[in-house]
């Protein structure tokens, strides 16, 4: 039986990636127009896009992901060679592509002198998850795979050589592609590309007009993976606003040599992209190496690209340039208004009550909203209750400091994530606040009333310093008592502060430190460390005297030495 | 009087010290304070310092610190232990009491349970049918945390297995889901049939019993009829099997069916098939042969 599937296995790659036809005009100069690398992007990643096919340049590189594809992409090196490519979904988990590239390559030594040839190709492509399938069509696995097919029509092939008749020629083919996002973050995808063997049903070859002759069309066979290894939470290392992307494939081929393709782009502040890709080959001089660069500047409705990218045939580098368009609301069906829209994960939540970067002093945070029919919401990964006119409330408890909370938007296999940054501070009530505010409702004279006014705003100001060494753990203050801000800090205070704010490791104290400072006392560890750290020192008489009152004098020297050791400039 | 007056004098004096003492020791203690380094003064010199400029700068951006590390991992949704559904075979009459049983558990207590729900609508009834955890309408025990919800499937339900989705939410917008399955059928199964003795001897005397279990969709009570077909031995009608305690039966009531019978000593040895049916009140019908081995 394994040796049955083996045979079949082989028979199949064989199958689709040899080539029975001799003539090979164009081969021979290193010509593949129905191999289209194109599209910044997958140039400046060294083209090692089948793997990764996340945008419109799916229809290029792998139909497979043609499922997740939206958008048009125009890409422009000179006059001459243009590319538009449109992706366009159909809102039931496929998208319709559709592409039209002329390509022109000018001045290639031949040995009677120089070749040009032109070539313009019109590629029609359909992708789609397997969620089609009726009976499993949920099932979340069938909806992490895209399969999808390219029909390529090379419409007018012109060949002209010195010494040669020129001549033009014809030709289709079709291309095969999967993707499988196995996770939220890796992909691996496999693209065979001009699958026909030649001369079946009427493809698979081009046809040349003077001579009759038909030469084959390389097949070219592409596994590829790639993964997103830095970025958002469901990636292996999460950094906000950044994002690494590593890609790469082996691409097989009778005609030529197996082709290494390595990439990786860089997303940094969300909009802007650096890319690099390096191509490997080995061959009768040895190894070959190309490395190429891109730039990348995208936002929710548009994008440019700008990639260097080594040409094969002629070996000289190119710049290419990109624009891309996405259409928000850009669905066939929903515009034909067939009776299924598809859910728009974007907006399946249409109101929700929490801000992004948002300050509280409460501990918790009450989240709540509205959805569209038939969305599921997690938020922190915990299902809210959804009303019957599709609302949810819920109650989130917030950490001191930072909080994360995340929103999911789910609809059937499809998910759509939101988060929200929420500040939780700790709330101090200072006496001199309510002295103040008390003084202020009687206050009669505007006089008064400006002066008190004035110092309700000094107030303020350092309420909010308190505030801010309270959220962070430097200083305690008494949830039965205002916090008075002219009461003297006493040595012990002033000992656990001040280590609380360096974050200096806290020792274990076995003997005891000074005759009232026991092993057991509670500040034992702040007063080992600001004595060691040589801040506050004992007595003569062997005392810390820990309930002391720190003099201004003391206070002014003590800050004087850790503004020195913290390089401070006052 | 005067050694009176002198007695007063020294207590005078003695109150007049300590209170010139304990005036001395304020105003001391008054100005030591004033020379005292205040919180205030303290938290302005602080805050001051580079070290904790840099973490208060961090503490209040936005760019840096938030990572999965920040979102609150406390488990607020409550859950249900177990859904079952009894009986698990169901005949859509209309009629048969299907009850449903879903045991909740809630981390902020029982009283935060807002509401336990069943969709129902696989059986025709409805679909967001509220179960009930009051100790009546089938629940039998009042805020032990198991809710139920009593019904029964809809005449014109499809036969086959259906999934019933069960929802609870709290107090606090969270929600849990949890389903069970029953099936919903026509027929009755034969579950087991059991010959005693296995090996019948044919000589008009030894009363042999045939036991047939048998699992009705719904309620054994609306079995309307098991047989057993002993013709071959030369009855003339289909032997019916009894579950009412009594004719060979020992449990009245339960799912074992059963009849005593004697073979004819014309009977020759071998095996002999013999065809059990049942039927039921909403017109299912099983049969399903098995084989006597009569022995001489």
């Amino acid at each position: 039986m394994a040796s049955n599937m083996r045979k079949v296995f082989v028979f199949l790659f064989l199958f689709f990636i040899c080539i029975s036809l001799v003539y090979a005009d164009l081969a021979e100069l290193g010509i593949n127009p129905l191999s289209m690398e194109i599209g910044s992007r997958p140039l400046g990643m060294g083209a090692a896009y089948a793997g990764l096919a996340d945008d419109v340049n799916a229809v290029l590189y792998n139909p497979g992901g043609m499922a997740w594809a939206k958008g048009v992409s125009l890409s422009i090196t000179s006059m001459t060679n243009i590319a538009a490519v449109q992706a366009y979904p159909t809102g039931y988990g496929s998208s319709f592509g559709f592409a039209v590239v002329t390509n022109k390559i000018s001045d290639i030594p031949i040995p009677t002198g120089i070749a040009n040839s032109e070539s313009s190709v019109v590629l029609l492509s359909y992708g789609t998850k397997l969620s089609f399938l009726p009976q499993y069509g949920k099932q979340d696995w069938l909806q992490r795979i895209g399969i999808g097919a390219n029909l390529k029509g090379l419409m007018g092939q012109r060949l002209t050589r010195t010494g040669f008749i020129d001549r033009s020629a014809s030709g289709w083919d079709l291309d095969l592609g999967f993707l499988w996002k196995g996770d939220d973050w890796w992909t691996a995808g496999l693209s065979m590309q001009n699958i026909l063997p030649a001369r079946a049903l009427g493809g698979g070859s081009i046809k040349w007009d003077i001579g009759g002759e038909e030469e084959g069309i390389p097949s070219v066979t592409k596994i590829a993976a790639s993964a997103r290894v830095i970025g958002d939470i469901d990636t292996p290392i999460f950094m906000e606003g950044r994002e690494l992307v590593i890609s790469g494939e082996l691409d097989f081929s009778l005609a030529k040599q197996t082709l290494l393709r390595l990439g990786g782009e860089w997303n940094f502040s969300k909009e802007f992209y650096i890319r690099t890709g390096i191509m490997q080959q080995s061959g009768g001089q040895g190894v070959s190496s190309d490395l190429n660069f891109g730039v990348g500047y995208l936002t929710e409705k548009w994008g440019i690209d700008f990639a260097t990218y080594r040409e094969p045939a002629m070996g000289a580098r190119y710049s290419y340039l990109s624009v891309l368009y996405f259409p928000q609301d850009w669905i066939v069906f929903r515009r034909l208004s067939f009776n299924q829209p598809s859910m728009i994960l974007e907006e399946a939540i249409e109101q929700i009550s929490l801000v992004n970067n948002a300050v509280t002093y409460d501990e918790k945070i009450e989240v709540f909203g509205k959805v569209k029919p038939g969305v599921d919401v997690y938020i922190n990964d915990l299902r809210a209750a959804i009303g019957s006119d599709y609302s949810f409330k819920t109650v989130v408890p917030l950490h001191l400091k930072k909080n994360l909370v995340v929103v999911e938007a789910r609809y059937e296999s499809e998910k759509k994530t939101w988060k929200y940054k929420v500040l939780r501070k700790k709330k101090v009530e200072l006496a001199e606040e309510k002295k103040v505010k008390e003084e202020l409702e009687h206050a009669v004279t505007s006089e008064d009333k400006k002066t008190l006014a004035e110092k309700e705003k000094e107030i303020l100001k350092t309420k909010e310093k308190v505030e801010t060494l309270v959220t962070m753990g430097v200083i305690e203050v008494s949830p039965e008592a205002d916090f008075a801000m002219d009461a003297g800090i006493t040595r012990g205070e002033l000992a656990t502060w001040l280590v609380k704010a360096s974050g200096a490791p806290l020792p274990e104290i076995k003997e005891n430190l000074y005759v009232d400072v026991p092993a057991t006392h509670p500040l034992a560890p702040y007063i080992f460390v600001v004595n060691k750290l040589k801040i506050l020192q004992h007595f003569p008489d062997g005392t810390f005297r820990p309930d002391a009152l720190v003099s201004k004098d003391e206070g002014a020297i003590i800050f004087k030495r850790i503004f020195q050791q913290t390089g401070t400039v006052r | 009087m005067k050694m009176i007056k002198f007695k007063y004098w020294g207590s005078m004096l003695g109150v007049l010290l300590l209170l010139i003492t304990l005036t001395c020791a304020a105003k001391k203690a008054e100005a030591e304070d004033k020379k005292a380094l205040t919180k205030g003064e303290f938290i302005e010199q602080l805050s001051a310092d580079k070290l904790m400029k840099d973490k208060i700068k961090e503490l209040v951006s936005w760019t840096v610190g938030y990572d999965v590390s920040k979102v609150s991992k406390v488990k607020l949704t409550p859950t249900i232990t177990y859904v079952k559904a009894i009986p698990k075979r169901m005949p859509p009459d209309g009629n048969t009491v299907l009850e449903i049983f879903a045991s909740v558990y809630d981390p902020g207590g029982p009283e935060n349970i807002a509401g336990v729900r069943a969709d129902l609508s696989p059986i025709g009834r409805l679909a967001n049918t509220k179960m009930i955890d009051e100790g009546s309408y089938g629940d039998r025990v009042a805020d032990d945390g198991v809710f139920t919800v009593q019904t029964n499937v809809a005449p014109k339900t499809t036969l086959g297995p259906k999934e019933i989705p069960v929802s609870v939410a709290n107090n606090r917008g969270w929600l849990a889901r949890a389903k069970t399955t029953l099936d919903v059928e026509k027929n009755p199964a034969i579950i087991d049939v059991k010959f005693l003795p296995e090996k019948i001897l044919p000589d008009d005397q030894t009363l042999a019993t045939i036991i047939v279990e048998i699992d009705n969709p719904g309620r054994v009570e609306d079995l309307k009829s098991v047989t057993a077909d002993f013709r071959a031995f030369g009855y003339t009608e289909l032997l019916p099997l009894r579950n009412d305690g009594e004719g060979g039966d020992v449990v009245a009531g339960d799912n074992n069916f059963v009849a005593q019978f004697v073979v004819p000593s014309f009977t020759r040895a071998g095996d002999y098939r013999i065809r059990i049916g049942a039927s039921n009140l909403v017109g299912g019908y099983i049969d399903r042969d098995v084989v006597l081995k009569v022995t001489r």
